[in-house]
């Protein structure tokens, strides 16, 4: 049985190198076998929004798209989109609404747990 | 055991933390997650009481984590590290009450026995 491995994502795609990260750690994994899991939360929830410009940079809605293709789950807090204004229509596909609950229901089946936050 | 530890390191408003902390903690409660909170480093600001925020339009932190003290029960430890307080030079007599302090070697314990580190 695959060990799960939940990062939870709470920064801008482009103050922070957390996205980098999240990412590099994510396809890392995945490519290991492993389940892997990015629970977006706060200002996280922005690096899963479709058709982002991004140059220069780890362009987040590409490079989670490319993983969600590659078996990445993505679960971003119900709460903090409704806080923000991002509508359903812009989430990237395959990242969808979750919540608080769902977020403690996978931090007690993962194996590992990262924070990537302030 | 703590099936998770919920680590508060930064002091409220200037960043969401705090606020988000506060969140997670409503949140590990209401879902009957075995819980340990830490308020340690400028965290320990979270603990004054009596924050005023006027026509701010924030929430006061001191106030929702006063009520969690006042409801908590055996789910939920909540710790303050004593050198952080010693450090931010704020009176025992003006933080809120109804939380254990713990030194060095005490935070190590928390922290380290829990299954899963949230850290604000």
């Amino acid at each position: 049985m695959s060990k799960t491995i939940t990062i939870l994502l709470s920064t801008t795609p482009y103050s922070f190198e957390n996205t980098h990260t999240a990412a590099r750690i994510a396809e890392a994994a995945l490519a290991k076998g492993y389940e892997v899991i990015v629970f977006a939360s706060g200002d996280g929830v922005h690096n899963f929004t479709k058709e982002q410009k991004a140059k220069g940079i780890t362009n987040a809605s590409e490079v989670f798209s490319k993983l969600i293709e590659k078996g990445l789950s993505v679960e971003l807090c119900g709460t903090c989109l409704v806080f923000r204004g991002i509508k359903k229509e812009t989430h990237l596909d395959g990242a969808n609404p979750s919540s608080l609950t769902k977020l403690f229901e996978i931090t007690r089946k993962s194996d590992v747990f990262i924070n990537l936050g302030m | 055991m703590s099936e998770l530890c919920i680590l508060v390191r930064t002091a409220p408003y200037s960043k969401i933390n705090a606020a988000e902390a506060v969140r997670h903690i409503n949140g590990a409660v209401a879902n009957n997650v075995k819980t340990s909170v830490v308020f340690v480093d400028d965290g320990v600001y979270c603990l004054k009481d009596n924050q005023e925020m006027g026509d701010s339009g924030f929430t006061s932190i001191s106030a929702a984590v006063g009520q969690i003290i006042e409801h908590k029960d055996e789910m939920l430890k909540i710790y303050m590290h004593k050198g952080s307080l010693n450090e931010c030079g704020i009176g025992s007599e003006r933080m809120l009450s109804g939380f254990e302090v713990v030194d060095d070697n005490g935070l190590a314990r928390v922290v380290g026995s829990a299954k899963t580190l949230m850290i604000f």
